[in-house]
């Protein structure tokens, strides 16, 4: 009985989770979190794909 | 066929009149953007368009299925897998898209509307992806629900919306909120080419990007009268487009 229950529950692992004081996070969120926060800075200051529009109209 | 058309009668004349007035088809689909689009903060949006249609593209598949084959076999299992990362790229970039336009104050010029269904879409979503986990139908999925379950209860839905129901719960991912999901995704992207796209804040007031004023080099194609009314704060339907 207990073989099959924890067998049952093996897919589902308890994961890892990051505690400071009140704040507890598991690893997946906060990798999703940090990486919306690196996307949207990265947004921000990188420069934009250059328009091939320019290439036909020198001077503009 | 003008939004000044005057034999336009009954009741689908004036809509049909009403329409063209609010979106023109060169609004609808236009041939060119503003300047500012030119940022990488501005794609978002679209990304998180492009990831719905693969989200509701792999979920049809899913459902034309059923679950014998997407737990089971090697393709439905890539296909079910597929599904959950669009989601995952779904809320990313809508995330970023919604951060963008905070910072932005992408409500202003009347595009409060825009702003609002961009919110619904948001929480529309959220049931969308809550409803998708509970259909994992394993302990996990289990666990979910029955966190889940005290909260909907005490907001008094739990009547209506029960997580241990299956059933509701798969017509609820499956059709409800996915038409939910898409007609406010919808209306946002209409509202967005009503209004146009908001231009960056520093730019509202003398819209310097927009009218090539002040120096400011810019394709030909974004300096038209039409980008330029547009990016002003100026009320809905006000605009000379």
């Amino acid at each position: 009985m207990l073989g099959s229950i924890l067998s049952a529950a093996d897919p589902v692992s308890a994961g890892t989770f990051l505690t400071w004081g009140p704040i507890s996070i598991s690893i997946g969120n906060f990798v999703v979190i940090v990486t919306m926060l690196v996307v949207f800075a990265a947004a921000l200051v990188l420069p934009f794909i250059p328009d091939g529009s320019d290439d036909e109209r020198p001077g503009a | 066929m003008s939004a000044q058309e005057p034999d336009a009668t009954g009741w689908t004349g004036h809509a049909r009149r009403w329409l063209l007035k609010r979106l023109p088809p060169d609004k609808l689909l236009p041939d060119d953007q503003p300047s500012y689009v030119a940022s990488w903060i501005y794609v978002f949006g679209m990304g998180a368009i492009a990831s719905l249609v693969y989200i509701v593209a792999s979920g049809l598949v899913l459902s034309l299925n059923g679950p014998a084959w997407y737990h089971v076999s090697a393709l439905g299992r890539f296909v079910n897998s597929t599904h959950l990362w669009s989601v995952e790229l779904f809320f990313l970039t809508m995330v970023v898209h919604l951060w963008g336009k905070y910072w932005m104050a992408a409500w202003r010029g009347g595009r409060a509307l825009t702003w609002m269904t961009g919110v619904i879409a948001f929480l529309a979503s959220i049931g969308a992806a809550f409803t998708g986990y509970l259909l994992q139908t394993n302990l996990d999925s289990q666990w979910i629900a029955f966190e889940a379950k005290d909260a909907l209860n005490a907001v008094g839905v739990g009547a209506w919306f029960n997580v241990a129901d299956l059933g509701q719960i798969f017509t609820w991912h499956i059709v409800l909120l996915p038409l939910a999901v898409g007609a406010v995704v919808a209306l946002h992207v209409v509202l967005v080419r009503m209004h146009g796209v908001v231009p960056p804040i520093d730019a509202a007031e003398t819209d310097a990007q927009l009218s090539g004023a002040h120096g400011t080099v810019l394709p030909p194609a974004a300096a038209g009268p039409q980008e330029s009314d547009e990016a002003l704060p100026v009320p809905v339907g006000s605009a000379t487009s």
